[in-house]
């Protein structure tokens, strides 16, 4: 996975080495580095309520606190992504409670990209993108995070399944039985909306 | 591929074609200080986590010299156990020895 900075000529390995022998400065500039990626992730995963700038915060502590146990097996930035996803699943799950999914909730768009997805009657335009990116998420919020985070990276993101495994630390076979237990529940997900358009 | 049609399928091939997310990905003024100023902060020792690791360096040097003490010690200490406890308990107990006297 390529970094997504800017700075293509940034020494990495210089600055880790200047990290572990506690120089401030390097840390500043590791925390600059990194940032775009780090930011990318959590605005994807982002829990309801937790400030975007709080979970990186909590990222960046994470790897620091850690860094001493990154052996160089793997790229730094995979490293530090999958410490990004990892805190991303954990505060979805200290979420007990999903908001509910109605159909008297969702903006005038939203309910004309659903009714046209269920409905089959043609595609989606392209104008209500947006809506319906929206309507997936909301989607996606009534998964377990687990099951949101596989169906967010190989549906929406079209990710690899070795591109998941490598950010989530899943074998392929799991996250081949989470994706089919996700999409079993999806169709439900559906007619429940359906039923209560009708209702 | 059973879903390859579902409402499902429609509306994530939908939502790709939203735009990109075009908020500013730099860091925020000062955040890269404050999280390196946290980083460096948490790794300082404070006093509760160095009196918990010498507890526990102490700890282990105790259980080390109570073993090295039983083991130097065997012989006495399974002759302390092996000795018959009623002998001593009468030899030297100055109830019966009293008694005795008065009897006399």
């Amino acid at each position: 996975m390529p970094s997504d900075t800017p700075e293509e000529t940034f020494d990495l390995p210089g600055c880790l080495a200047r990290v572990r022998d506690s120089d401030q400065s390097a840390a500043r500039e590791l925390v600059e580095h990194l940032y775009p990626m780090v930011i990318r992730i959590v605005r994807a995963r982002l829990p309801r309520r937790v400030a975007e700038e709080d979970l990186s915060q909590e990222i960046f502590l994470k790897m620091f606190t850690r860094i001493s146990q990154y052996q160089g097996s793997v790229p730094f930035t995979h490293w530090v992504s999958r410490i990004a996803v990892t805190t991303c699943i954990d505060h979805l799950r200290a979420q007990k409670r999903r908001p509910e999914f109605r159909w008297a909730d969702l903006s005038e768009n939203e309910a004309d990209v659903l009714d046209a997805v269920l409905t089959n009657d043609g595609e989606v335009e392209a104008g209500d993108a947006m809506a319906a990116h929206e309507l997936v998420h909301k989607l996606l919020d009534q998964l377990k995070p687990d099951d949101r985070l596989v169906l967010q990276l190989l549906d929406l993101e079209q990710k690899t399944l070795a591109e998941v495994s490598e950010l989530t630390g899943w074998n392929t076979t799991l996250i081949k039985v989470r994706a089919f237990r996700a999409r079993r529940k999806l169709p439900k997900l559906f007619a429940e909306l359906k039923k209560k358009e009708r209702a | 591929m059973k879903h390859f049609n579902s409402p499902w399928t429609r509306l994530v091939a939908a939502a790709r074609l939203a735009p990109a997310d075009k908020r500013a990905a730099c860091a925020p003024a000062g955040f890269a200080t404050r999280v390196s100023a946290l980083a460096a902060g948490a790794n300082e020792p404070t006093f509760a986590a160095l009196f918990a690791r010498c507890s526990l360096r102490a700890l282990g040097v105790c259980g080390l010299v109570m073993v090295l003490g039983v083991t130097l010690n065997l012989g006495s200490v399974l002759n302390a156990f092996e000795a018959p406890a009623v002998d001593a308990i009468t030899l030297n107990d100055p109830v019966s020895e009293w008694l005795d006297a008065s009897a006399s």
